[in-house]
């Protein structure tokens, strides 16, 4: 439903621009463009000679787009014809609007479009930024292991000024709803382990040996992978999203006013939890990782469940455990700092807390997978030089 | 005052809003009992009330954005709040400024003044962005800040903005959430100015929310104030100050209210 809004039309020397209707926004925005052209047509048929007025007799209402757009074309006509041209019949909301819009420049109106030269190169100094943050981010590192040091050091020195109570909540925030998920995961990778060693082992004549290989995988290595690639997920975003947003609300600056230590308040609560939660969720892992493969050996090829547990006392010792839970703390210690780090660098705006809270679990994972590399090679080496 | 806004046309006074019977109710708590209020077409009219009467609830009442637990409410004879999009339609019809600005804060200045302009109406990009480009010229800020995030904007700002925003679409309404609150008394006092000066000249109806007297005074034509779950006066300041209520006498009467009355006549 395009009604007509304007006419043009020329008498002679006189070139008339007549406005009709409801010169609104609604209807604007579909004839604008059509309109401005339409205009300059006229004037170059016309040429400078002719006399232009803007006649808004026939105006049932106009807003500010409605303003705008005759003040554009009046300065149009003053482009075109050197002189202001007059407007007739206008009504009374145009005269006050436009003595608002009096002093508004029309030309500057436009963004400038960076040229192709400055987004490749945008592209190259991004890259730049990138590197730069990456080895800032290592460095970063060692920053908050100090932090954290001292830190671990003023709570042993004043353990009666440690936050027992926010310990005990984030503790059951990080264990309980946690369980689950982590048995449940680790139960269908130990079986999937254990079908393929399975299938493969016999090849090379060591049937004898599913048993203890899959045992030594999910304990030394699968388990605490799992459990700590979850935690990254699951614990490292919420500490990250919690204490962003505690940010974002001004809460931290209020701490820091009243005079109470972030560090002692919102970092050491959350790291201790997460040294005590971190081992028993392994644990967890464990067991379920090997509950899952002597489920599957017992479905799948009829292994009894009391050759399975004899076999794993024979093939695994309870060093191998401890390997496993020796990680933990460094796990644990890494990604509540890189979390609680993360989330103190959100600023005021909701695109920053998404982007911290993703980086708080990129960087997680990727700690998690490093910190176990390490120490499971330091491990190996021991035990080859024993 | 009164008849430069009134648009051309109107010879019958226009019910803008009407609040029928409204209850709120939160638990136990009733915020509203029974609320009436109708607001006729023209002017700016102030909804003033104690913390807790229910004036923000009033609010997001009349902007669909809460269902009522009872009665009705009806701006420009539709009903805001319903769950299959019948509120859609006022959203052309109505700006809001909320109380810090609601910028959205992914977007531009820019972007944030073209959005309704675009969303709603389809306004091709480049007319867009020189309407967005006038509004906020029309509300005093120069062109540069529409390049800026809400993050990088003073408070003062942030509300200009914001109006401006509100304004995208030339609204019927415009409802203002304390527009004053949290400016300093120049800022307040220049955020007046410019109220009255765009309501004149864009001919805009506006309901506003606040606790700053020295604004009731200056901008407001009516007041109505809410207290004991009711609108227990909706008049012109003069018969407000006559009217014999507690609350309203320890309100306008206190020693700010003396003063900013002194002040005014002065003037």
């Amino acid at each position: 439903m395009n009604k007509i809004l304007y006419k043009i039309h020329a008498e002679g020397q006189r070139l008339n621009l007549q406005l009709t209707g409801r010169w609104r926004l609604v209807g604007l925005a579909k004839i604008e463009t059509k309109l401005v052209r339409d205009v300059k047509q006229a004037f170059h048929k016309f040429g400078p000679d002719c006399e232009f007025y803007i006649d808004g007799s026939g105006l049932d209402s106009v807003d500010t787009s409605g303003v705008y757009l005759i003040m554009k074309i009046q300065q149009l006509a003053k482009q075109y014809f050197g002189k202001i041209q007059a407007y007739q019949n206008m009504p009374r909301e145009f005269e006050s609007l436009s003595i608002k819009l009096k002093n508004f420049d029309f030309k500057q109106h436009h963004i400038a479009v960076p040229s192709i030269l400055m987004q490749i190169m945008e592209v190259f100094g991004n890259l730049g930024k990138a590197v730069t943050g990456t080895l800032n981010s290592i460095g970063e590192i060692f920053l908050l292991l100090g932090m954290f040091m001292v830190g671990f050091w003023d709570m042993i020195t004043r353990p009666w000024q440690f936050r027992y109570t926010s310990m005990i909540h984030h503790l059951q925030n990080m264990t309980i709803p946690a369980l689950v998920i982590v048995a449940a995961v680790s139960f269908m990778v130990g079986a999937v382990l254990t079908e393929q060693a399975a299938v493969r082992l016999p090849g090379f004549g060591a049937e004898e040996l599913v048993v203890s290989f899959i045992g030594m995988t999910t304990t030394r290595e699968t388990s605490i992978l799992l459990t700590g690639m979850l935690v990254a997920g699951r614990s490292s975003s919420s500490i990250t999203a919690e204490i962003g947003s505690m940010r974002m609300n001004e809460e931290i600056d209020a701490m820091k006013v009243i005079g109470l230590d972030v560090m002692r308040f919102l970092v050491m609560p959350r790291a201790m939890a997460m040294l005590i939660a971190l081992p028993i969720l392994t644990f967890v892992a464990i067991v379920a990782g090997l509950v899952g493969s002597a489920v599957l050996l017992n479905l799948r090829y009829g292994m009894s469940i009391n050759v399975f547990i004899e076999r794993i006392y024979t093939g695994l010792e309870i060093s191998d455990i401890g390997t496993a839970l020796i990680k933990t703390p460094f796990i644990a210690v890494a990604l509540v700092m890189v979390a609680c780090y993360e989330g103190m660098k959100v600023r005021s705006s909701a695109s920053s807390l998404g982007y911290h809270t993703t980086v708080s679990v990129v960087k997680g994972l990727f700690l998690v997978i490093i910190i176990d590399s390490v120490i499971a090679i330091y491990f190996t080496q021991l035990n080859r030089l024993g | 005052m009164m008849n430069n806004i009134a648009p051309s046309k109107a010879i019958q006074p226009v019910k803008i809003i009407e609040v029928e019977n409204l209850v709120s109710q939160f638990g136990d708590n009733l915020v509203h009992d029974a609320l009436n209020l109708t607001i006729l077409k023209g002017g700016i009219t102030g909804i003033v009330g104690g913390s807790g009467t229910g004036k923000s609830v009033l609010l997001r009442t009349m902007t669909g954005l809460r269902k009522p637990d009872s009665g009705l409410v009806r701006i420009l004879g539709v009903q805001p709040f319903s769950e299959h999009k019948g509120g859609q339609g006022l959203a052309r019809k109505w700006g809001v400024l909320f109380q810090d600005g609601a910028l959205f804060s992914s977007l531009t200045v820019l972007d944030n003044i073209m959005l309704p302009m675009r969303e709603q109406l389809n306004v091709p990009f480049k007319f867009a962005q020189e309407l967005a480009y006038m509004k906020i010229f029309l509300v005093g800020l120069d062109a540069d800040v529409g390049r800026l995030m809400p993050s990088e904007l003073s408070g003062g700002m942030r509300k200009r903005v914001a109006l401006a925003r509100a304004l995208a679409l030339d609204p019927e309404i415009l409802f203002l959430d304390e527009p004053t609150a949290g400016l300093d008394p120049i800022g307040a006092a220049k955020f007046d100015d410019l109220l009255l000066e765009l309501t004149d000249a864009l001919g805009i109806n506006v309901i506003m929310i606040s606790h700053d007297l020295d604004s009731i005074f200056k901008i407001c034509d009516k007041v109505a104030i809410l207290a004991e779950g009711k609108v227990i006066i909706h008049d012109q300041l003069d018969d407000i100050l006559a009217f014999d209520h507690p609350w309203v006498q320890a309100y306008f009467a206190g020693p700010r209210g003396r003063q900013v009355q002194s002040q005014i006549k002065i003037i």
